[in-house]
C-alpha cells in the first residue's frame, strides 16, 4: 500500500509555468504574510513617533504648556527604546525556520504586537485625556481666569465613560482581527506537539 | 541572489511547492496565491540560506511554514469537501490514474493540517530525520504518526 501511494503522488505533476514575467510579478509583489504586514507597520510607527513626538513638545513649549512638554519629552526615550526593542524581536521571525520553531515564532510575534496595540490604546487615550486637561486648564486659565469646578468634575465623569467605552471597544477590534488567527497557531502548534 | 538563477530555482523545484501548495490551497485562486508566497519568500530568504541542510529541505520548510501560517488575505473560501478539481500528472498516465490521484489529494485534504504536512513528506520520500529536521518535532513522534496517517489515507481513499 505504501508504494502504491508514493507511486500514485509520483504521477502527479505540476502544471506551473516559470516565464521571466512571473519570476518579475512574483519579485515585485507585496507579502501575504500577516507577520510582515505587522512588522512594516510597527517601523512606520517607530519612525512616525520619531517625527511627531519632538513636534508635540516643540508644540507645547511653543503654547507654554511646560508642564506637558516636560511629560512628552520623559515619555520620548522610553518609547524609541519600546520601539527598537520589538523591531530586534521580529528579527527572530524567520521563514526558514522549522515548522514547529516557526510557528510558536508567529504565534509570539501575533501575542506581542496584540498586545502591543492594547498598550497603545491605553497609552494613547490616557496621554490624549490629560493633554486635554492641561491645554484646556490653561487656555481656560488664560481666558476667564476660574475653572468652574462643578462643570470640571462633570467633563471629567464623562471622559472617564468615553475613555472605558473607547478602550473597550479598541480590545474589541484587535481581537476580532487577531483573536482567530492566534487561536489557530495555538491549535496547530498544539497539534504537532502531541 | 540573481534573477536567473531564481527563476532556475523555482524549475528545479516548481514541483515540490506545487504538491504542497496543491494540498493546501482549496482553489485555483488560493493555489496560486500560495505559490506565489512561496517563491516570494525563497527570493527573500535565499541570501540567509547557509547551506547546513539541503536546499530541498530548506526549500520544504518555507512552503509548509507559507501554508500552514494563511496567508493575510482572506477570501471566501470553497468547501474542501465539494471542491475536487482535475489534478495534472504527467502525460503517459491513464484516466484511471487520473482518478487515483485526485482521490489521494481528495483524502489528503480531509486531514488535519499538520498531518498533511507529515504525509507530504512521506509521500515525497523524506527519511524521519529529514522530515524531524523540517517539521521540528522528533523522529519517534513522526513514526507514530505515519502509521495512523496511511491508515487513515487508505480507508479515506478506497471509502469511496
Amino acid at each position: 500500500m505504501q508504494d502504491e501511494l508514493k507511486n500514485i503522488w509520483e504521477s502527479a505533476s505540476q502544471p506551473v509555468e516559470i516565464s521571466d514575467e512571473k519570476v518579475e510579478k512574483i519579485i515585485n509583489k507585496k507579502s501575504l504574510n500577516l507577520v510582515e504586514k505587522l512588522t512594516k507597520a510597527v517601523r512606520f510607527e517607530h519612525i512616525f513617533n520619531m517625527i511627531v513626538s519632538p513636534l508635540l513638545v516643540a508644540i507645547c513649549v511653543w503654547m507654554e504648556v511646560y508642564k506637558l512638554a516636560l511629560i512628552l519629552s520623559a515619555m520620548l526615550i522610553p518609547i524609541l527604546l519600546y520601539y527598537h526593542f520589538l523591531i530586534e524581536k521580529l528579527y527572530n521571525h524567520r521563514i526558514e525556520l522549522n515548522v514547529y520553531e516557526y510557528l510558536k515564532e508567529s504565534y509570539a510575534t501575533l501575542k506581542r504586537f496584540i498586545l502591543h496595540y492594547y498598550l497603545a490604546a491605553i497609552f494613547i487615550l490616557l496621554i490624549s485625556l490629560y493633554a486635554g486637561y492641561e491645554l484646556g486648564e490653561t487656555m481656560l486659565g488664560n481666558h476667564v481666569g476660574v475653572i468652574d469646578q462643578k462643570s470640571f468634575n462633570e467633563d471629567i465623569y464623562y471622559w472617564s465613560v468615553v475613555a472605558i467605552i473607547s478602550i473597550a471597544l479598541a480590545y474589541f477590534f484587535i481581537y476580532l482581527l487577531y483573536g482567530r488567527k492566534l487561536r489557530r497557531l495555538k491549535k496547530i502548534i498544539k497539534e504537532l506537539e502531541s | 541572489m540573481k534573477k536567473v538563477d531564481f527563476k532556475t530555482l523555482l524549475e528545479e523545484n516548481k514541483n515540490i511547492i506545487g504538491k504542497i501548495c496543491r494540498a493546501y490551497a482549496n482553489d485555483e485562486e488560493e493555489f496560486q496565491d500560495y505559490f506565489q508566497e512561496v517563491s516570494l519568500q525563497i527570493w527573500k530568504a535565499y541570501d540567509s540560506f547557509k547551506g547546513h541542510s539541503k536546499i530541498s529541505t530548506w526549500i520544504y520548510r518555507i512552503a509548509l511554514n507559507v501554508c500552514l501560517s494563511e496567508l493575510r488575505k482572506e477570501k471566501k473560501r470553497v468547501d474542501t469537501h465539494e471542491y475536487q478539481p482535475n489534478y495534472d500528472i504527467a502525460d503517459d498516465v491513464d484516466d484511471h490514474q487520473q482518478e487515483r490521484v485526485n482521490a489521494l489529494y481528495a483524502a489528503i485534504k480531509t486531514l488535519k493540517k499538520t498531518d498533511r504536512a507529515i504525509i507530504l513528506l512521506y509521500l515525497e520520500d523524506k527519511s524521519y530525520k529529514e522530515m524531524a529536521n523540517i517539521l521540528g518535532i522528533t523522529t519517534t513522534n513522526i513514526g507514530v504518526k505515519i502509521n495512523r496517517l496511511k491508515q487513515e489515507l487508505k480507508s479515506k481513499m478506497y471509502a469511496g
